[in-house]
């Protein structure tokens, strides 16, 4: 399906480049089936393609005013990410994800390593101490991996000219420990508009009190 | 005896009414106040049952939020997180282990996002699907999922709840089991006995969970209302109240609490109410019973004083009234009784007085005496009965009228009167009868009181200027010799009266066996009508011959009885019973078939016609359908009618004249021939004999008999026969003995003889021999030359 769009404003390209610029760019519009809105902070990646090499320095994702700055962080495989504490609360982040299981123990400052995140996966990280603490950390095995901005749209670069697959993920994913796989056929027209089952949007609202509504609904 | 029967009857019957009174209040309003109560205390229960519902529900809700709480806590347990994040069985299941313990809750498992199971305390084999789909399915949809599951023949409250730590997704769930534990906490909070079960539709058999009841009481239940399943709420008739409550979200869900509230016990007010109200009742009823009893003695003494009065009033006995004080209505009973037993005591009188006496005369009448003789019988007092008989009153009546014959009762019983004395009972008991009875056995002292009593009845009396005089004829029994029985008295004096009425003195004595031949008379008239059906009676024919030719042209028929007891029986005898017990008329229409049919046999038996006599009696001659009855049994008789002659006496055509009369102008003119029997007995003259249409005269036989010896019967006879000659009648000579009487009567012309020298009666079939045998002797009887005249004798068949 193809749609064409005139962009009104100025995209802004939250995109990695990790090639060269290709030729032909893959433009892909990531909606939300439900309300056909737009998702900002979906990562599309191209597993076909080669994994890009890994950040030269450590990315940084730190807790301050009681959540992960930034919330959600793409990195190629074999990355590693330091988690400073700027709150003066100290914090016990952690991750059970398969992709990287990790704690760092109630900790102030700069913990004492960064982490290094090797297997691509979705890992999601949390505080054991507050429990609203959400953060994602995107560890791509792909070169083509790119990032909706708040248009929701994102492209990447098709490895040949056939039909290829993509991998698209979102936090608010009914299964978001995962990306969801979407075909592209061949010579689909730009943008190719994929459209995700989301979670309504998180009100915000801790998961505790969250449960609790629910019980309360019971 | 009876008045303290009745005395209770009436105050029975007061105190039952008063009862009924008090008893159908009471029971009324108890009834009503007991059936509010009832309805109220079951209302009660009902309510009861509500509020236990709302108790369970409360509860289980409570334990849910309980539950509800503690997971919330627990699935943001990081040491939990933890262990679930490492997905070993082991240690996810000692992790179970360990929380379930925390709060006691009885089911516990992990499962991952989709619902494969990872651990679990209830036996289920991990890596397969979580069994409780319809959960999953909830918290799938919700995010979290409370209800009711049910694992080997455990029902749970359980709660799934998402286990979200950063990189787990899996869902824990715990329950609380519904066991007995529970049902007993919830029955104590409640006060109703609890049972949870399950029932996956309406016909299959509960399963059962936990229950606050013992196995006994439950199997007790099950087993009296098999149904207990299906109670949706309070049902009437059985030993508990119950109420089911759908426990599973949907109100139709499997798994309830059925609450039973024993009815006993929720009734018990009520009974005891009801205990109470009848203890109440009792004792107003025993009140009640007390206050009727006094009424009914005040009211009863004067009622049952009275109702002796009565009853010693009914019974006859002078009675003295009770005098009571009261002037209401039982007083006002009381002047009316003591009115009315006066008037029934004159009345009583009077009727006694009337019915046992006489109310010309005013002397005792026939009742007393008979009273009086039954005493007589009873204490075998031994004197004598005298009836005495006014002779000739009913003349005296009829000449002077009945007024004088009245009065001359009327003074002869006086006269008696005075002369027995108040000692000896007098009655009159008949038309012109007294009655006395005189104790003693000395007959010389009877014989001049009877002499005395005659003497001085007797005597002349004046009545209205009338001079006259009555006569008395006495009969005597003596007692106790005489009679045994009143019946006896009765029947024997009017046995006697006859021979005292015929006595030179008037007087006559029973004698002994007086009445044997009054009793073989009874026994005749009983057996004649047997006799007559039962062929006792034969019939036997004696010639008649002609004098001329001396050929037999006629028989009489004769009747014979040979009783089985009595032996024979005289005709003459039996057939003045018949005509006194007014059987004649069937005797004469049974000798009249005889005749018939012997007379017919006759001239199949090849005799020449014979002619036959037959005797009728008075009686007979006054029964206008006898010409019909003959001319329709002899109807088909091979002989004319005029072979026929019937034969009556001179009497029984005088009895009743006209009627006689009559009939035997009808028999002539059926044809037959009419003869008068025993001709010169009688008192007829010669006059009336000629009024009636007879052809024959019969000479009696006493005037034949010794005619041969008797000169004085010779005249009588010849003289006899001349006059019917005269009169045109021919003449039959009866009781020819020898054959001087034969020539002698031969000699003045008689037609026909009949007697022993001829021939006897014999039977029928006996006739032909005889006929035979006669047919020799006939020619030297015969007259020998040829006769000059010969009175036509009607016999127009003779050949």
């Amino acid at each position: 399906m193809t749609e064409f769009s005139i962009p009104v404003r100025a995209a802004l390209l939250a995109g990695l480049l990790l090639s060269a610029c290709p030729l032909w760019a893959l433009e892909l519009s990531v909606r939300d089936r439900a309300s056909g809105e737009p998702v900002a902070d979906a990562v599309v990646s191209v597993p076909a393609t080669p994994g890009a090499d890994p950040l030269d320095s450590p990315a940084t994702m730190a807790q301050q005013d009681l959540a992960f700055n930034p919330h959600l962080l793409v990195v190629p495989a074999g990355s590693a990410v330091d988690f400073p504490n700027r709150d003066n609360t100290q914090h016990h982040v952690y991750s059970f994800s398969p992709a990287k299981t990790f704690t760092i123990e109630l900790y102030a400052g700069q913990p004492e390593a960064p982490i290094v995140f090797d297997t691509p996966g979705v890992v999601e990280v949390g505080c054991n101490i507050h429990d609203r603490m959400r953060g994602f950390i995107y560890v791509s095995g792909s070169s083509q991996t790119a990032r909706t901005g708040a248009a929701g749209i994102a492209r990447v670069t098709p490895p040949n000219t056939g039909a290829f697959e993509i991998e698209v993920w979102h936090e608010r994913l009914i299964n978001n420990a995962q990306p969801i796989t979407v075909r592209i056929e061949a010579g689909a027209a730009s943008p190719v508009i994929v459209s995700l089952e989301l979670d309504p949007a998180d009100s915000g609202s801790d998961p505790f009190s969250d449960l609790q509504r629910r019980f309360d609904s019971l | 005896m009876t008045a303290r029967v009745r005395s209770i009857g009436f105050r029975g019957r007061l105190l039952a009414a008063m009862l009924t009174v008090a008893l159908v209040t009471s029971v009324a309003i108890t009834g009503a106040f007991m059936f509010s109560t009832f309805q109220e205390e079951k209302e009660r229960a009902r309510e009861r049952l509500a509020v236990a519902s709302d108790v369970v529900q409360e509860i289980l809700d409570r334990r849910t939020r309980l539950l509800a709480n503690t997971l919330s806590v627990l699935v943001e347990d990081f040491g939990f997180k933890s262990a679930v994040a490492t997905r070993d069985p082991a240690t996810m299941t000692s992790v179970l282990v360990n929380h379930s313990a925390r709060f006691s809750a009885e089911m516990a498992l992990i499962t991952d996002r989709s619902g494969t199971l990872l651990a679990n305390l209830q036996g289920m084999e991990n890596q397969s699907p979580l069994p409780f789909t319809e959960l999953l399915q909830e918290a799938s949809q919700r995010g979290i999922a409370a209800g009711l599951v049910t694992w080997e023949a455990q029902a749970y409250q359980a709660l799934m709840v998402p286990v979200q730590a950063p990189g787990v997704r899996a869902w824990l769930v715990m329950g609380f089991s519904l066991n007995d534990t529970i049902a007993g906490v919830i029955s104590q909070l409640a006060g109703v006995e609890v049972v949870f079960q399950e029932r996956q539709s309406s016909d299959s058999v509960p399963t059962l969970y936990g229950r606050s009841l013992s196995e006994e009481e439950l199997a007790d239940i099950t087993e009296q209302d098999p149904m207990l399943a299906t109670i949706a709420d309070m049902t009437g008739n059985r030993r508990y109240f119950a109420r089911a409550t759908a426990l599973s979200r949907e109100q139709k869900g499997p798994v309830r609490a059925l609450l039973l509230l024993d009815r006993q016990k929720a009734l018990a007010n009520y009974y005891q109410l009801a205990f109470d109200l009848s203890l109440l009742v009792a004792a107003c009823l025993v009140l009640a019973g007390l206050i009727a009893l006094a009424m009914a003695r005040a009211l009863g003494r004067p009622v049952l004083q009275l109702t002796q009065f009565a009853e010693r009033i009914g019974h006859g006995e002078q009675a003295q009234p009770p005098g009571l004080k009261s002037r209401d209505e039982l007083g006002r009973l009381e002047t009316v009784l003591i009115n009315a037993t006066r008037q029934i005591r004159h009345r009583e009188h009077r009727i006694q007085h009337e019915a046992t006496h006489d109310a010309l005369t005013g002397l005792p009448n026939r009742s007393a005496m008979d009273s009086y003789l039954r005493q007589v019988l009873e204490q075998q007092t031994v004197g004598f009965l005298i009836s005495l008989t006014v002779i000739g009153l009913k003349e005296l009546s009829e000449t002077l009228g009945y007024d004088i014959g009245d009065q001359a009762l009327i003074v002869t019983g006086l006269r008696l009167r005075g002369i027995l004395g108040a000692d000896n009972m007098l009655a009159r008991t008949g038309g012109n009868e007294f009655v006395t009875f005189l104790p003693g056995a000395d007959e010389d002292r009877l014989q001049d009181a009877l002499i005395v009593l005659k003497a001085r009845t007797e005597g002349n009396m004046q009545i209205d200027q009338t001079p006259l005089a009555v006569e008395l004829s006495a009969t005597i029994l003596k007692l106790p010799d005489h009679a045994r029985t009143l019946d006896d008295m009765r029947r024997r004096v009017s046995l006697t009266r006859e021979k005292a009425l015929w006595d030179e003195t008037r007087t006559a004595f029973y004698a002994e066996g007086g009445e044997e031949q009054h009793l073989r008379e009874l026994r005749i008239i009983q057996d004649l009508h047997r006799a007559i059906s039962d062929q006792q009676l034969t019939m036997v024919y004696q010639p008649k011959v002609r004098f001329d030719t001396a050929e037999m042209i006629q028989v009489e028929a004769l009747i014979r009885w040979q009783h089985p007891e009595l032996g024979f029986v005289n005709p003459d005898e039996f057939i003045h019973l018949a005509e006194r017990s007014g059987q004649i008329h069937t005797l004469t229409e049974y000798i009249l078939r005889q005749v018939e049919r012997d007379g017919r046999d006759w001239r199949a038996a090849g005799m020449p016609k014979i002619g036959v006599a037959i005797n009728l009696s008075a009686l007979d001659l006054t029964n206008q359908a006898l010409p019909t009855l003959i001319s329709m049994i002899f109807a088909d008789w091979p002989q004319p009618l005029d072979m026929l002659t019937f034969e009556i006496t001179e009497g029984a055509a005088m009895t009743d004249a006209q009627a006689a009369a009559r009939t035997l102008g009808n028999l002539r003119d059926l044809g037959v021939k009419l003869s008068v029997d025993d001709f010169g007995t009688g008192y007829s003259s010669l006059s009336q004999m000629r009024q009636l249409p007879v052809q024959e005269l019969k000479i009696d036989k006493s005037f034949v008999l010794r005619l041969d010896s008797t000169p004085q019967d010779q005249l009588i006879v010849k003289s006899t026969v001349d006059m019917a000659h005269g009169l045109g009648l021919s003449v039959v000579a009866e009781g020819v003995e020898n054959e001087e009487s034969w020539r002698l009567l031969q000699s003045w012309g008689c037609e026909l003889a009949q007697g022993f020298f001829l021939g006897r009666p014999m039977a029928p079939e006996q006739l032909a021999e005889w006929y035979g045998t006669f047919g020799q002797r006939a020619e030297t009887l015969a007259i020998p030359r040829p006769p000059d005249t010969i009175h036509s004798t009607g016999n127009g068949g003779m050949t």
